[in-house]
C-alpha cells in the first residue's frame, strides 16, 4: 500500500495486487455530513455522471465505455461516521488480458477527471434538464426506502436516535431538501464543494503506483489546490443516563421488524477498535453469534438478527424480523444476551469463533476488488494505516476481558418497533 | 482428469468425473489466499412431480428448499454452519428452481471445510421434531417474502407466462404447502436426488489439482444412484394471462414485462440462446442504447429499469421493467424500438461496441469465485463450457440479433404484471 500526496487536498492510495483480471479506481470527495447539503451531494455525482465538456450525454458516455472493455463507471455517495462522501467508482479490464491494448487506465481516470472537473454546462450553469431528472430520481429513491422494511426500519431507527446530531442525516438527504434543489442551488454548491473538499483516490490492480499517479495528476490538474483541506470528523457522544426511548410505528406487514440503536462509550486510554469489532461478532455480528444462535436458532423468535457496528461513530445497531406479538420476548432475549456478555458470560469457543470469523473476511476482503476498495477508504477515514489483514491479525489478539470491557461500556439509547397493523398488542 | 486452458482470459481448469459420476471442476486461482467449494445437487423447488424407483411422487411446494435448510443439522442436533463458522469459513445454501446448492469458502483449513460440507450434504440428521421447529422458522422467511414488492411481481409474471409450469410457485413455498412436509418426503428425496450420479462439485482457488481430486474421490465414495427424470409440463408461446396487478406499500408504481422465448435447449444451443438474448436485449434498452437514453432523459424511467434472460427447468423467458408511472408507454416504446431495429438493421459500431463490453462483463466475473462457481456449476449442469463464453459472443451476428427481437419481442408474447401503492388514485 502506497499513499502519495498528488496535490493540496488530493491523496492518492495505490494497493497494488496482482491476482485480479480488472482493476479499479475511485474518486472520493469528503464533506461533512449535515442537512442542509446531503441531498444536494447526494445528486451531484448523479448530475456530474449524465454528461462532461467532451462527452456531453449518456450515449457518448456509454459508447465510451462500451469501446473500453465495457469498462464500469458508476456515480456514488456513501456514508462514513458523520462524513458524507460522493464521487465516482470504475473497474475495467487490466490489459494484460486486452491482447495488447494499451492506455485503458489514463482514459478512465481522464474521464472521471474530467466527470468531476468539466461538467457538460449551459450557459456555465449544470444542465437543466440533468438536474431535474436526477433530483426526480432522488426523490424516488428517498421515497424508495419504504419498499425495503427493514432497511426502513433500521433509519428509522437512526434518524431518532441521533436526531440532533450529524449522524441521524440519511445518506440520500431528505425530501423536504431534495426538493429545493435547482439549477441555481447546485451549481453553486458543486463550485464550492470542489474548491473546498478534500478528494481521496484510491487505485487496487496490477499497474505500479507511479504510473498511476502520473494517470491521476493529469486528470485533476484543471483543479486548484485546496490548502488546509481535511478529513472532517465524526463526534461522539458518551452514553447518557436518560432512559432509553422506544418508537412504534405500524404498517400492513406481515412481519414486525425491530431495530434497536445503542452507544459505546470511548476507552479514556485504549484503542479498542479490534475489540469493539470481536464483540460486536460476538453479540450479533457472525453466525456463530450470541443473536444468531439464542434468539433466532434455539428460541425461534425471529427469521433474522443480527447486529452491526459503526466503529466511527461508536454506536452498534440490532436489526431483526418478528412476529408483532412477540416484540416483549424478542426484546427480553436481545437484551439478556447483551446482560450475558457484559457479564463475562464468553465461552472460548464464542470468542474464538468470533475471532476466525474476523480473521476470515479481512483475508476475503484482500481476495475481492470491490470490497478492498472500500475497506481501504474506511480505514484511510478511520487513520488505520493498516491492511485489512493485519486489523484481522490484531481483532485475533483480542482478550474476553477486553471484549467484556468493551460490552460494559454498551447502553441502549433508543428502540425502533415497526408493527404490523392490527397484530399483536 | 482433463485439463483446459484458456490464455485468452488466462484461466486454467481441471474437469473429472469420479467412478460414481460426480463431476468435478477445479479453477486454478494462483495468488489468492481464499478458496470456495460449491456443491450443487440438481434437485429444485420446480422438481415437485417425479417417478422413482418405479412409483410416482408429488411433493408440497418447498421441499427442496425446507431440505436444504434441514441439511445442515447434523447428528446430536449441532449446526454444520457453526461448524464451518467456528473454523473462520463463511458457508451458506440456497435453493433456485432447478438446484440446490452448498458452498463455503475460506482461508484456511480447506480440505477439513470440504470434509463437513460433504459430511452434512449427505448424512440427512433431521428429526421429527426439528422438522415442525423449522416449519415456524421457513413460515416467517415465506412470510417476509409476502411484504417484498419484487418478489410479488417476479411471480405474478411467471403466473402469467405458464400455465402450469411448476416454476409458477415460490422457491420458499407457502405456509400452507410447508405443512405437509414430513421426515419420511425429505428422506425420499434426499435419497433420490442428493446422489453423485446427481451432483456437481465446483472447487476454486490455489489449489493442487491431483491432491483435490484424491481427497474429493476419499470424501465421496457414495454410489451412483438413480436419480429421477425431469420432466414439465409443456408450455404453449403465448402467456397463459396477459396481466396481473398487485397492491402493496410501494413508494412508486412497479412493473414487469415478460415473454417466453425457446424451449428445451441444451449445450452449445441453449449458450448461444443466451448470449444471444443478453446481446440483443442490451442493444435494444440496455444504458447505451438510444431507447434508454431517450426513455430516461425524459424521466419515464430511471435507474432501476432492466432487463434479464432466464433459462431453467427446460423453459427461457425475457423480462423487463422498473419503476414507472407510465408502464403502458414503455412497454409499446420497447416494442416499436425491437420492430424497428429487426426490419431496418442494427448500428453494426454498436454492435460490436456491446460486444467489446459483454466480454469486460466476462472478465470482471472472473474475479469473484462467487460468480465463478455458480456459472460454472449452472454450465455443466446445461452441458456447456462457461470458459468458452468470449469467443461465442465474438461469433453472433447481426442477423441473429435481428432474429431473435423480431420472433421474441412482439405484443402477442408479452405479459404484464404490476405493482401499486395503495394510497394512490388510479
Amino acid at each position: 500500500m502506497e499513499t502519495i500526496t498528488i496535490s493540496p487536498g488530493v491523496r492518492l492510495t495505490v494497493i497494488n495486487e496482482l491476482k485480479f483480471k480488472t482493476a479499479c479506481l475511485s474518486m472520493n470527495v469528503l464533506s461533512p455530513l449535515k442537512k442542509e447539503t446531503a441531498a444536494l451531494n447526494a445528486v451531484l455525482p448523479y448530475v456530474l455522471r449524465r454528461g462532461t465538456a467532451s462527452k456531453p450525454d449518456m450515449q457518448t458516455i456509454e459508447a465510451f465505455l462500451d469501446d473500453n472493455y465495457g469498462a464500469r463507471l458508476e456515480a456514488f455517495v456513501r456514508k462514513r461516521g458523520e462524513i458524507q462522501i460522493c464521487g465516482f467508482y470504475s473497474d475495467f479490464a487490466d490489459e494484460a488480458f486486452l491482447g495488447g491494448e494499451t492506455g485503458l487506465l489514463e482514459r478512465m481516470t481522464d474521464l472521471m477527471g474530467e466527470m468531476l472537473l468539466s461538467p457538460a454546462t449551459f450557459g456555465g450553469r449544470l444542465r437543466k434538464e440533468y438536474v431535474d431528472t436526477e433530483r426526480e430520481n432522488l426523490i424516488a429513491d428517498i421515497r424508495a426506502s419504504l419498499n425495503d422494511k427493514r432497511g426502513y426500519a433500521n433509519l428509522s431507527l437512526i434518524q431518532n436516535m441521533f436526531k440532533k446530531e450529524a449522524y441521524g442525516v440519511p445518506k440520500l438527504g431528505r425530501e423536504l431538501e431534495a426538493r429545493k434543489i435547482s439549477v441555481a442551488t447546485l451549481t453553486r454548491h458543486y463550485k464550492s464543494l470542489i474548491a473546498s473538499s478534500p478528494v481521496e483516490v484510491i487505485y487496487v490492480g496490477a499497474e505500479n503506483p507511479r504510473r498511476v499517479a502520473a494517470a491521476v495528476k493529469s486528470a485533476l490538474s484543471a483543479r486548484a489546490p485546496v490548502f488546509g483541506a481535511e478529513i472532517p470528523q465524526t463526534s461522539v457522544f458518551g452514553v447518557s443516563s436518560a432512559k432509553p426511548k422506544f418508537i412504534r410505528e405500524e404498517m400492513p406487514l406481515k412481519q414486525a421488524k425491530l431495530s434497536l440503536g445503542y452507544r459505546i462509550e470511548k476507552d479514556a486510554v485504549e484503542n479498542d477498535q479490534p475489540a469493539l469489532t470481536v464483540m460486536n461478532a460476538i453479540f450479533g455480528g457472525a453466525v456463530t453469534s450470541k443473536l444468531f444462535r439464542e434468539v433466532r436458532e434455539k428460541r425461534g423468535l425471529c427469521y433474522y438478527a443480527s447486529s452491526t457496528v459503526d466503529r466511527m461513530k461508536r454506536a452498534m445497531f440490532v436489526s431483526c424480523g418478528i412476529d408483532t406479538g412477540k416484540y416483549d420476548e424478542a426484546m427480553e432475549a436481545i437484551e439478556a444476551e447483551l446482560r450475558a456478555m457484559q457479564n463475562g458470560e464468553i465461552t472460548d469457543e464464542e470468542l474464538e469463533s468470533a475471532k476466525s470469523f474476523i480473521v476470515g473476511a479481512m483475508y476475503s476482503v484482500e481476495d475481492s476488488l470491490p470490497a478492498r476498495e472500500s475497506v481501504t477508504l474506511n480505514f484511510l477515514l478511520q487513520g488505520l494505516d493498516i491492511k485489512p489483514s493485519e486489523f484481522g491479525g490484531l481483532c485475533d489478539l483480542v482478550t474476553k476481558e477486553e471484549v467484556v470491557a468493551c460490552a460494559r461500556r454498551v447502553q441502549l439509547d433508543t428502540v425502533f418497533f415497526l408493527a404490523g397493523k392490527g397484530e399483536g398488542k | 482428469m482433463t485439463k483446459k486452458e484458456y490464455p485468452r482470459i488466462g484461466e486454467t481448469v481441471f474437469y473429472e468425473t469420479l467412478e460414481n459420476g460426480l463431476r468435478v471442476a477445479i479453477v486454478k486461482k494462483p495468488g489468492f489466499r481464499k478458496k470456495m467449494a460449491f456443491l450443487s445437487v440438481l434437485f429444485g423447488s420446480a422438481d415437485v412431480n417425479f417417478t422413482y424407483k418405479g412409483e410416482k411422487y408429488e411433493m408440497p411446494a418447498g421441499t427442496a428448499h425446507f431440505l436444504e435448510h434441514k441439511m445442515f443439522e447434523r447428528e446430536g442436533g449441532e449446526d454444520a454452519l457453526a461448524v464451518l463458522s467456528k473454523r473462520g469459513a463463511t458457508a451458506n445454501a440456497f435453493t433456485s428452481t432447478d438446484m440446490t446448492a452448498f458452498h463455503f469458502e475460506c482461508t484456511k483449513l480447506f480440505y477439513e471445510n470440504l470434509e463437513t460440507l460433504v459430511d452434512f450434504v449427505m448424512h440427512p440428521a433431521f428429526t421429527d421434531e426439528s422438522i415442525e421447529k423449522e416449519k415456524s422458522i421457513i413460515a416467517q422467511e415465506i412470510v417476509m417474502g409476502e411484504d417484498d414488492p419484487d418478489n410479488a411481481l417476479y411471480y405474478n409474471l411467471l403466473r402469467c407466462l405458464f400455465r402450469r409450469h411448476p416454476i409458477r410457485a415460490e422457491v420458499v413455498g407457502t405456509v400452507k404447502s410447508i405443512e405437509g412436509i414430513t421426515a419420511e418426503k425429505l428422506m425420499l428425496c434426499h435419497e433420490a436426488f442428493y446422489c453423485p450420479g446427481n451432483m456437481q462439485l465446483v472447487l476454486c482457488g490455489d489449489l493442487d489439482e491431483k491432491e483435490t481430486i484424491k481427497k474429493v474421490a476419499e470424501l465421496i465414495t457414495a454410489p451412483r444412484g438413480f436419480a429421477p427424470a425431469r420432466v414439465y409440463p409443456k408450455e404453449s408461446e403465448k402467456p397463459f394471462r396477459e396481466e396481473k396487478n398487485a397492491v402493496m406499500d410501494v413508494a412508486a408504481p412497479l412493473f414487469l414485462a415478460g415473454a417466453k422465448t425457446e424451449m428445451g435447449l441444451r449445450g452449445s444451443g441453449a449458450i448461444r440462446h443466451e448470449l444471444t438474448a443478453a446481446l440483443s436485449l442490451s442493444v435494444l434498452m440496455g444504458e447505451a442504447s438510444p431507447l434508454y437514453a431517450r426513455l430516461y432523459s425524459e424521466g419515464v424511467i430511471n435507474e432501476t429499469f432492466g432487463y434479464d434472460f432466464e433459462s431453467t427447468n427446460g423453459v427461457s423467458f425475457i423480462s423487463f421493467g422498473g419503476e414507472t408511472d407510465e408502464s403502458d408507454r414503455v412497454i409499446s416504446d420497447v416494442m416499436r424500438e425491437a420492430k424497428n431495429l429487426a426490419e431496418n438493421g442494427l448500428d453494426s459500431a454498436f454492435l460490436e461496441r456491446r460486444k467489446k463490453s459483454v466480454i469486460g462483463d466476462e472478465l470482471r466475473g472472473l474475479s469473484s469465485f462467487d460468480s465463478i462457481c455458480y456459472n460454472v456449476a449452472c454450465a455443466m449442469s446445461e452441458g456447456y463450457d462457461y470458459f468458452d463464453l468470449v469467443p461465442v459472443i465474438g461469433s453472433i451476428t447481426e442477423k441473429e440479433v435481428r432474429n431473435f427481437l423480431a420472433k421474441y419481442v412482439t405484443p402477442g408474447r408479452f405479459a404484464v404484471s404490476t405493482v401499486r401503492g395503495r394510497e394512490e388514485k388510479i
